[in-house]
């Protein structure tokens, strides 16, 4: 490649990729700036999400929690902390056996439509999980049961939710 | 001077007798016992260490500034 | 003493956990402590100005000050000790329990020493000799469970012996080793893991509190013993670069003051206060980010996985790598190298993201244990301009291939982990530049987003069979705004002609892979647990 050629490709490059760094940030866009529910009610939204599926399923299941008990910091552009911060809380189901966990999707299917929720994924044919995910856009809950089928005909089911990213105060403060 | 490690954070460390049957559980009671013994000592060592040193320290300078004060 | 079932499913794995978090706590403690115990005795020295018992004073106060520096590390080896056990033990008994139901699910009488055998067969269908030879398999399987479990007791109380607390007041000096015969950095890992293991605990030791630099560097060293001497190493770098941040403060408050009051400035000091904000500037960076490694290090969260500082260094740029769970003991190992950006003064969203991985992985195959490390061990482009440079690709090349042989040298056990290479954006570009330059010791590799690995050819890259490569790319990405030209990084590795396999992953920006059910991270799971015919 010629000396020219080489510093044009640079150049190029450069436009490139500045180009994409704008895209990335999301071109300046203040859409994050907004007061929010705070941590407190985040989690309470959180966990009144998997009560009211928990209550659907059938008789004696309990949930044990797993995963990390702190809140987890949002991602912005590029992989960086925008201060801001959801809830996730993940509950394994223990269950009797038998007992119908491959009934479990539809089950929470049902009940989810019924309550106006949006479909954001429905994996329910896949094994490693089989997984439905809704939208509850009222609370700003993101809702999801995942089944693991496992060795010896076993199914490993757990519920999850996410809330939305919001402040943990409720709004933009000097600490975040 | 603070106390090296307080005894609340010594205690918390307790095993007890978890998994009594497997070789290990025994094996890390013992050694969780013998750090709480040694950090127990180690606290005490360092306070008093720290006070020997303010009273060392503090006797040093009053002699000191006795003397200053005669030669004056 | 060979283990039972009962005894392996009765395991407590809570206790130890929570113990192991409370002595991670405790040599935290003990080494600020230690650092309070520095600033006494620089003001003993300062007051007390002469005499025999200041001389007795001040050698006894260091000698104290020793021997809290010295717990420090032990402390953390007890807590690695009984966090990894509770971690196998996990994994153990979930598999154990796996195979016992199947066997007992398939009619077969399970002993509790964990002999299988064909009790009342419930199907016809299967012959005789099959059954019997399904059983064995199932008592085989188990056998070596219970083993395993045997052997992770007797390692762990290694482990637990070796870090026990001191019997007298004997700080570093038992098992001196000279610095010179420290194996230099850059040397073979399977060497320097022989030198590791010829010495003595004592040795190993007193070279963790002496020369915490040169061990935690090196590849090839075990990463429990990196990680004690890393922790060291970031301590005491935290607290030389506050120091000087202070310094500086004093020296701006100090030139402030004389402009405001009318006194004469010379051009040496105005000339100086760039640097010094400049500099002021970089080391907030650094102490920004040694926090956000720290506020992960000291997680007293038992629900997340333990973390070890495999590298640390503030040295240009800096260099961090963090392991979430330990690689020397998992049965899979996820090395994840962040892309443009990525830097020390902010690597948390880096480490959040490895623990992701490892948290979708273990609930994804909990019979197995996954640990995943963020690897910023090379100097990542800071901005997407500079990321048209393959500088620093090339810069990475011997530190990937040699972290990744160290991971091999270090690993426990007869069996080899089935390992993981997996780059985000420019991290592609490192991995493909490595795997073209020098190879690479893995089993997949994963490019997510990547802007072109360095070859148009998935057969190019050296160490991993193409069926083994894996990439993707989401829609709405810009970063399928970069062009495939050899100019740059080449071809966008998802294309058909690359010759790899690609995985789905939703629509979304430049670091939505990570984002919560986002079917990226169950691929990525399903990837680094060995289920690659569950892909999609």
């Amino acid at each position: 490649m010629t000396g020219r050629l080489a510093v044009r490709a640079a150049a190029f490059w450069c436009v490139v990729f500045s180009l994409v760094a704008m895209l990335a940030a999301g071109c300046g866009k203040d859409r994050n700036m907004q007061p929010t529910i705070t941590l407190a009610e985040a989690t309470e939204r959180v966990e009144r999400s998997l009560r009211d599926a928990a209550a659907q399923l059938p008789a004696g299941a309990e949930l044990k929690r797993e995963g990390p008990d702190e809140p987890l910091p949002c991602e912005g552009a590029g992989g960086m902390d925008t201060g801001q911060v959801f809830m996730e809380r993940s509950y394994h189901v223990i269950h009797p056996e038998p007992w119908p966990t491959d009934q479990l999707i539809e089950i929470l299917d049902r009940y989810w439509k019924s309550q106006g929720f949006r479909v954001l994924r429905d994996d329910r044919g896949d094994r490693l999980p089989a997984t439905l995910v809704v939208r509850d856009s009222a609370n700003q809950v993101d809702v999801a049961i995942d089944l693991y089928h496992r060795g010896g005909g076993s199914i490993d089911a757990y519920l999850v939710a996410d809330s939305d990213c919001i402040w943990p105060d409720g709004t933009l403060s000097p600490r975040s | 001077m603070r106390t090296a490690v307080t005894s609340r954070q010594v205690r918390l460390t307790v095993l007890g007798g978890t998994n009594a049957s497997r070789a290990v559980g025994p094996v890390a009671t013992a050694v969780t016992t013998g750090w709480q013994a040694y950090l127990t000592r180690l606290a005490g060592r360092v306070d008093g260490y720290g006070t020997d040193v303010v009273r060392a320290g503090c006797e040093y300078r009053a002699a000191d500034d006795a003397t200053v004060r005669r030669l004056r | 003493m060979t283990l039972t079932i009962s005894q392996v499913l009765g395991c407590d794995v809570s206790t130890p956990d929570l113990a192991g978090v409370a002595f991670d706590d405790l040599a935290t403690v003990v080494d600020d402590r230690a650092d309070e115990f520095t600033v006494m005795l620089r003001d003993v020295e300062d007051a007390w100005e002469a005499g025999q018992a200041r001389e007795a004073a001040l050698r006894r106060g260091s000698d104290l000050r020793g021997e809290l520096a010295a717990a420090q590390p032990l402390l953390t080896g007890v807590a690695q000790a009984l966090r990894g056990f509770a971690a196998d033990s996990r994994a153990i008994v979930n598999h154990l329990r796996e195979l016992v139901n199947e066997a007992e699910g398939a009619g077969y009488t399970v002993t509790d020493g964990g002999s299988v055998s064909v009790g009342a067969p419930r199907s016809t269908a299967a012959s005789a000799y099959d059954l019997q030879r399904d059983a064995a398999r199932h008592g085989d399987q188990i056998r070596q469970l219970l083993e395993r479990a045997d052997a992770l007791d007797e390692s762990t109380i290694r482990k637990l012996t070796a870090n026990r607390a001191p019997n007298s007041a004997s700080g570093p000096g038992s098992g001196a080793v000279a610095r010179e015969s420290v194996p230099r950095a850059g040397t073979d890992p399977a060497k320097v893991h022989q030198w590791w293991d010829s010495l003595t605990d004592d040795e190993r030791r007193y070279l963790i509190a002496t020369y915490p630099d040169l061990v935690g560097a090196l590849d090839g060293v075990p990463v429990t013993a990196r990680d004690q001497a890393n922790r060291i190493v970031l301590d005491s770098e935290r607290d030389r670069l506050a120091a000087e941040s202070r310094e500086m403060d004093a020296y701006l408050a100090d030139l402030r003051r004389r402009v405001a009051a009318g006194e004469e400035v010379s051009s040496e000091d105005l000339s100086r206060h760039g640097l010094v904000e400049h500099r002021r500037e970089e080391i907030a960076g650094k102490l920004r980010g040694i926090d956000q490694i720290l506020n992960r290090l000291e997680s007293t969260d038992p629900g997340r996985p333990r973390a070890y500082l495999v590298g640390f260094s503030t040295a240009d740029d800096g260099r961090a790598i963090v392991a979430i769970g330990n690689p020397d003991t998992a049965d899979n190992v996820l090395t994840y190298v962040p892309g443009t950006g990525a830097d020390l003064s902010h690597p948390a969203g880096d480490i959040r993201r490895a623990d992701y991985m490892a948290e979708d992985a273990n609930r994804m195959e909990p019979t197995a244990q996954t640990a995943t490390i963020m690897w910023l061990g090379y100097d990542a482009p800071d901005t997407l301009p500079a990321a048209a440079d393959h500088r620093y690709a090339d810069g990475a090349v011997a530190d990937l291939n040699r972290f990744q042989n160290g991971l091999r040298a270090t690993h426990e056990g007869t069996t080899a982990s089935h390992n993981v290479v997996l780059g985000h954006s420019y991290g592609t570009t490192v991995i493909g530049h490595t795997a073209t330059q020098t190879g690479i010791t893995a089993d997949e590799l994963v490019l997510v987003a990547s802007p072109g690995v360095g070859t148009n050819d998935a057969s190019d890259l050296r160490g991993v069979s193409p069926e083994h490569v894996w990439a993707t790319r989401a829609d709405g990405d810009p970063i399928h705004w970069a062009p495939d030209l050899d100019i740059a990084h080449g071809n966008d590795p998802t294309r058909k002609d690359f010759g790899g396999q690609t995985f789905t992953s939703d629509p979304g920006d430049h670091s939505s892979y990570w984002k919560e059910n986002n079917p990226a991270r169950a691929n990525i799971a399903r990837i680094v647990t060995g289920q690659d015919g569950e892909v999609r």
